[in-house]
């Protein structure tokens, strides 16, 4: 379906690019792409805003529920190989 | 206004651009628009890598996220380009019955549904169309401010977004000057597969272009293009040729009076004094 909408999309074959592997790990496993980090909480406590929104980044069980939603799916195995091999999916040997 | 929307802030502009969400709060204040953060949500997901390796993970986690504004509003209230575009396609894709259906079916493993009834909204789409221009009622002049404005790819989608976001600008007095690199690619996107690529060819020949123009500021709605434009001017540009980038909701909350301090402008890596030096000589 994504390629009909753009013909010159193609599928992404192994392997992922470092930037690539963080983010889709972070995904995965955190539920969210860029970390909020201790400084950040303090600056939005200095704007009144909630320290850490009630999101994925305060709720663990949304990643979770992220990681149900996934399982079966390319994007799990994607970041199980991530896991694995630390950002370099396995070279296939031919014998 | 008196109107509700389920809103959707995604992971940049609650992790790193927070004066974005100051400045959205501010503005629904000042509108009486109802803004409910989406509890539990989480990335939209992002459409260049998530949607590209797996099309049925990035549709159900997208479902997901529809799904828990459903219990809030029928309206979504969404800033960031990426996500919008994850969004409306995926809304989109779920018009169709059997994939609604299909999809589901795997929610209701985590207890979830989604019935398909969430309207996406851009939030300059909410100021241009639910509030109304002529209601808008902006205190600050600012029409002294000569902006180049960067709508990025994914509004470039829909040109009635990129009327929409001009038009509240000019509802500001400031005026817009045209660049040549106005409708380039950021490089957000080829970052991920060539970095050299997405500074050199991207990155670098906007904020020379920029450099050129010399407007006093450049005005973009997407946070990963203004981060990515933030670190181009940082990385080629010397410091006296900065050009302050901010956000359109930004932009939109100074302009209806919010104090600097307010929206959180220190927090922006490229000092915005020059732009707020402007403004403010003109108004003693």
């Amino acid at each position: 379906m994504a390629t009909s909408e753009y013909p010159l999309e193609k599928p992404i074959k192994p392997p992922l690019s470092p930037a690539m592997s963080g983010i889709i790990k972070n995904e995965f496993e955190l539920g969210y792409v860029a970390e909020l980090t201790d400084y950040f909480i303090e600056e939005r406590k200095r704007m009144n805003l909630k320290p850490v929104p009630p999101t994925s980044y305060e709720r663990r069980e949304a990643a979770e529920q992220i990681q149900k939603l996934s399982s079966g799916t390319e994007f799990e195995e994607k970041v199980k190989a991530v896991k694995k091999f630390k950002g370099e999916l396995p070279k296939v040997i031919p014998c | 206004m008196n109107k509700k929307y389920g809103v959707f802030l995604g992971c940049t502009i609650s992790a790193v651009q927070i004066f974005v969400e100051k400045a959205l709060k501010l503005l629904g204040e000042k509108f009486s628009i109802e803004l409910i953060d989406l509890e539990d949500a989480t990335c939209c997901p992002e459409p260049e890598i998530s949607k590209t390796i797996s099309y049925e993970a990035w549709l159900r986690i997208a479902a997901r996220n529809l799904s828990l504004c459903e219990k809030v509003s029928n309206e979504l209230c969404v800033i960031c380009n990426g996500c919008y575009h994850t969004f409306k396609k995926a809304n989109e894709a779920l018009s169709n019955e059997n994939l609604l259906k299909e999809v589901n079916a795997k929610l209701n493993v985590i207890g979830k549904t989604y019935k398909g009834t969430v309207k996406v909204k851009n939030f300059i789409e909410i100021l241009y169309e639910d509030v109304g221009l002529e209601n808008l009622k902006l205190k600050r002049d600012l029409s002294q401010i000569k902006a180049c404005v960067h709508p990025g790819c994914r509004l470039l989608e829909e040109s009635r977004l990129v009327s929409g976001f001009k038009d509240l600008i000019k509802a500001t007095e400031a005026s817009i000057i045209e660049w040549d690199a106005e409708k380039m690619c950021c490089g957000v996107p080829a970052m991920y597969t060539n970095p050299e690529f997405a500074l050199e060819n991207r990155a670098k020949r906007k904020v020379l272009n920029l450099k050129d123009v010399k407007p006093d500021c450049l005005i973009v709605i997407c946070p990963a293009c203004y981060d990515m434009l933030e670190k181009a001017e940082i990385s080629y540009l010397e410091p006296e040729e900065f050009i302050p980038i901010i956000n359109i909701v930004e932009f939109l909350a100074y302009a209806a009076g919010y104090s600097s301090e307010e929206i959180g402008f220190d927090l922006h890596r490229i000092p915005l004094d020059n732009f707020l030096i402007k403004v403010e000589e003109d108004e003693s």
